[in-house]
């Protein structure tokens, strides 16, 4: 190391911070790679040897690093240039919690994009950054970027990218990586990786790491239409740290690519008849549906069909697929109409073999057939496009009568039009008189759940029947989206069994993956899409999920994120609780310490303090009935300002 | 303190004697203020319906046999084929005390928690995705007893090791005396 004079004293600017803070410890920034080098050298003026940095890659030492470097007039960073492409995109939003590694696009989103297309949303966990482009994408139907340090912010967002994975939802991800050992600075050793993408590739659909800035841009485009094309999953893309922040020659950018998302899958033309031949003949089909309507013509193409065919539908709803009012709606009495079918179809169904048999769950574990014998069965969807060995996913193998590998959606309208080919008068009419008795099925199962609803009524802790009920007296004359998901809330199905659900955007589904915590983050992506069209957005939130990662509440009310979050609080982890005593019987040992590490008691956590102290209006806790309509008045009073708002109830376990 | 967080030898010695006293005194006097608290909770006024008149006796009913009578959570049929739940039969309009004059009730109720009943079958009896409503009317005593012991659903079995039959005919008072709801008429919340 040589010795020589240092630089005068002075204040540096931020860039020149930055630039500074890379160049500091044992790493020289300067042609961290011949590829680099080849492609950004005109950003990086020769400059004076400096005296205290050592030079350790070739360009280093064929250059020399310099002390301060700024970029010239005529350069933008390689950043900016990719705001360029993530704006191209279509981005809203960047959800992310700060990491260095990515420092160089957070700089270019604030600034050089003005922080707009995409907006950067402050997290407060990566899980909860890439829940939040979960429960986005169900809104609105398009990927949110999520922004994430490498290795360790990863880490964190694994089990977000895990849930969105196994719900087949495209979350769209870059993540930093100093790939060149030569330049990280010593806490970039610990961030470091040869494979950034390796951890979570199991559980996402393509990465790419890119090299240069063409690289980068083409991968962008591809990794976009790879992640919105059935199936759709996640994808991430490892943008290096000096890819980054080094300069280019704004003349020299490379072009962002046009490629238009390709067209979905549709079932081919011969399978499809014959799925509507087997439709058209059969005596009680049921059309069993989990993850079916992609966009908000699903609904509309599902309905059509049923109503064609006069066929029952089973909302299995990892999707909004069919009204729940809808009378040819025979999901409050699924085993029935599944019991009773000659023909199952099932329409991008994730556990086909589920829906159409019963493993009992005793110590010896034991199945049997729902369907009736000789009961037929089709199954379309994208499932048998997509299987990857380690984890889990595809469920046990159904044998089924007729199976097309398609997207669902895509495949409905050639399916109608087949059924109409295909039906004569005399079918029509049988349609007809089977549409009329399953609504009047339906009719009485609506009526058998009101009933059920009434029991417990004036009970407290609050019932979760009482608990629906009261929020849909509220919501029923606003244009409302219930924005929680099923292993957060829905209080035991207690919505969709009282609400009236007719709007694409009025249910966005499931976690996927089981993984607790999505609930919380997923409901604040959702109000954040619903927010420009107006809607009130609410979250059954229960209690479990939220301590997973409470910082989201403070992401809420930083963001202005209209959402009234109401909490079903049964102080527990209900469902391992009764795991735990299942195991207890089995044993045939006492059940009365079945509770142990699962109950969330002793002390009990107060929910609206928690929420108050991020800045959040909260009321609660509430353990009489009577006092939850004011409440949810008060509260949708400040949802309608465009704050979020938590009432805590304290409910029943179910 | 040592490391280990013991005290050591004649470390207790050098307090004040008074203080320990005084502690005691403390101990006392939260003690009672504690279980006056406890005592005025239970004796307060609920938003419940006023008290039931005596249960019903039971009523002839179908034998549930496992699985729920509803759909599970994702939509999908119960976990076992679907059975008719026990069937409930309204009992007449009555006030619903929370801490019955029946002991057997009171007993019941606890038992019902202790047992984790009501992680199924929720906190009043009145059913849930996993489990159906069991009150107020039940099953009759011995299928219910029956069902306990051999569940032929997803049920877990309560061996009488477990759960004593003395024991299950106190939940059975318990869950016969749940409070009957007002008519789904009368309810403006629950209107179609």
């Amino acid at each position: 190391m040589g010795e020589s004079k240092k630089p005068e004293p002075k204040v540096l600017q931020r860039r020149e911070f930055l630039q500074k803070g890379a160049l500091a410890g044992a790493a020289a920034i300067v042609g961290s790679s011949a590829e680099l080098t080849a492609q950004s050298s005109p950003a990086v003026s020769p400059a004076p040897a400096g005296p205290t940095t050592p030079i350790m890659t070739a360009a280093g030492e064929a250059i020399g690093p310099g002390e301060v470097q700024v970029l010239r007039d005529n350069q933008r960073s390689g950043s900016d240039f990719m705001v360029d492409v993530l704006k191209a995109l279509g981005f809203e939003y960047v959800a992310a919690n700060p990491g260095s590694s990515f420092r160089g696009l957070h700089e270019s989103i604030i600034n050089y994009g003005g922080n707009k297309n995409p907006e950067l949303i402050t997290c407060m966990h990566e899980e909860s950054a890439v829940a939040m482009a979960h429960g986005y994408y169900k809104a609105e139907g398009k990927p949110m970027l999520v922004a994430a340090h490498g290795t360790v912010g990863l880490q964190h967002a694994s089990m977000a990218l895990y849930n969105a994975w196994c719900d087949r939802v495209p979350v769209y991800m870059v993540i930093g990586n100093y790939n060149d050992a030569a330049v990280r600075r010593p806490a970039e050793w610990y961030h470091g990786v040869q494979d950034a993408a390796l951890m979570v590739r199991d559980f996402t659909k393509w990465d790419d790491t890119p090299w240069s800035l063409t690289h980068f841009a083409e991968s962008a485009v591809r990794a976009y239409n790879v992640a919105v094309t059935p199936p759709m999953a996640p994808v991430v893309l490892v943008l290096d740290g000096i890819l980054q922040e080094e300069g280019v020659d704004s003349n020299k950018l490379p072009a962002i690519p046009k490629a238009p998302i390709p067209a979905p899958p549709q079932g081919d033309s011969a399978s499809v008849e014959q799925a509507a031949r087997m439709l058209v003949a059969a005596e009680s089909p049921v059309l069993v549906v989990d993850r079916l309507a992609r966009t908000p013509n699903g609904m509309k193409l599902l309905v059509e069909l049923a109503e064609l065919v006069g066929a029952g539908v089973v909302d299995q709803t990892s999707r909004m697929n069919f009204p729940t009012r809808h009378p040819l709606n025979q999901t409050l009495r699924a085993a029935a109409a599944i019991g009773e079918a000659d023909l199952v179809v099932g329409l991008e169904v994730a556990d086909f073999w589920a829906s159409v048999n019963v493993l009992r769950d005793q110590l010896h574990r034991s199945t049997e057939p729902r369907t009736k014998a000789g009961a037929k069965m089709i199954t379309i969807t994208t499932g048998d496009l997509y299987v990857r060995a380690n984890y889990q996913d595809f469920r046990r193998l159904q044998d089924v009568d007729l199976a097309i590998a398609a997207d669902g959606e895509a495949t409905l309208p050639s399916l109608i039009e087949a059924v109409k080919r295909l039906a004569t008068a005399d079918r029509k009419r049988v349609f007809q008189e089977r549409a009329g008795k399953l609504a009047e099925l339906n009719r009485v199962a609506a009526d058998r759940a009101r009933v059920n609803a009434s029991f417990a009524w004036n009970a407290s802790p609050v019932s979760t029947a009482r608990l629906a009920a009261e929020m849909w007296a509220q919501l029923k004359t606003e244009d409302w989206s219930l924005v929680s998901s099923y292993y957060t809330s829905d209080l035991g199905g207690w919505p969709r069994r009282l609400w009236n659900f007719d709007k694409p955007y009025q249910w966005l589904g499931h976690a996927g993956g089981g993984g607790i915590g999505y609930g919380a983050p997923a409901s604040v992506g959702g109000a954040l899409a619903n927010k420009k069209h107006g809607r009130l957005s609410v979250a059954i939130q229960t209690d479990g999920d939220l301590m997973y990662a409470p910082g989201v509440l403070w992401t809420a009310a930083h963001h202005r994120i209209p959402l009234l979050s109401v909490m079903n609080n049964n102080r527990a982890y209900h469902m391992e609780l009764m795991h735990v005593q299942r195991m207890c019987n089995a044993r045939n040992r006492s059940v009365d310490r079945g509770a142990i590490g699962s109950q969330i008691t002793d002390p009990n956590i107060d929910y609206a303090k928690l929420a108050a102290s991020m800045g959040v209006y909260a009321e609660g806790p509430i353990e009489n009935p009577a006092d939850l309509g004011p409440a949810l008045k008060r509260a949708i009073a400040v949802v309608k300002r465009g704050e979020p708002a938590v009432v805590d109830v304290v409910t029943q376990v179910r | 303190m040592s490391r280990s967080g013991r005290l050591r030898d004649g470390e207790a010695q050098r307090k004040p004697r008074y203080l320990c006293v005084s502690k005691f005194l403390w101990l006392v006097a939260v003690i009672v203020v504690a279980m006056m608290v406890t005592l005025a909770a239970q004796i307060r006024p609920t938003p419940q319906p006023p008290p039931r008149r005596t249960p019903p006796p039971p009523k002839t009913a179908p034998a549930p046999k496992g699985g729920t009578s509803e759909p599970d959570d994702r939509g999908q049929p119960g976990a076992a084929p679907q059975q008719p739940a026990p069937a409930t039969e309204r009992a007449p309009q009555a006030p619903a005390p929370q801490v019955s004059a029946d002991p057997n009730v009171n007993a019941g109720a606890a038992l019902y928690k202790k047992n984790g009943c009501y992680e199924c079958h929720v906190n009043d009896g009145q059913g849930g995705p996993q489990g159906p409503r069991l009150g107020p009317n039940p099953i009759p005593m011995p299928r219910f007893v029956a069902y306990v012991r051999n569940p032929s659903g997803d049920m877990p079995p309560f061996t009488a090791k477990v759960i004593t039959d003395d024991d299950l005919s106190k939940i059975y008072a318990f869950l016969q005396s749940r409070p009957t709801p007002p008519p789904v008429k009368d309810i403006p919340l629950l209107a179609p």
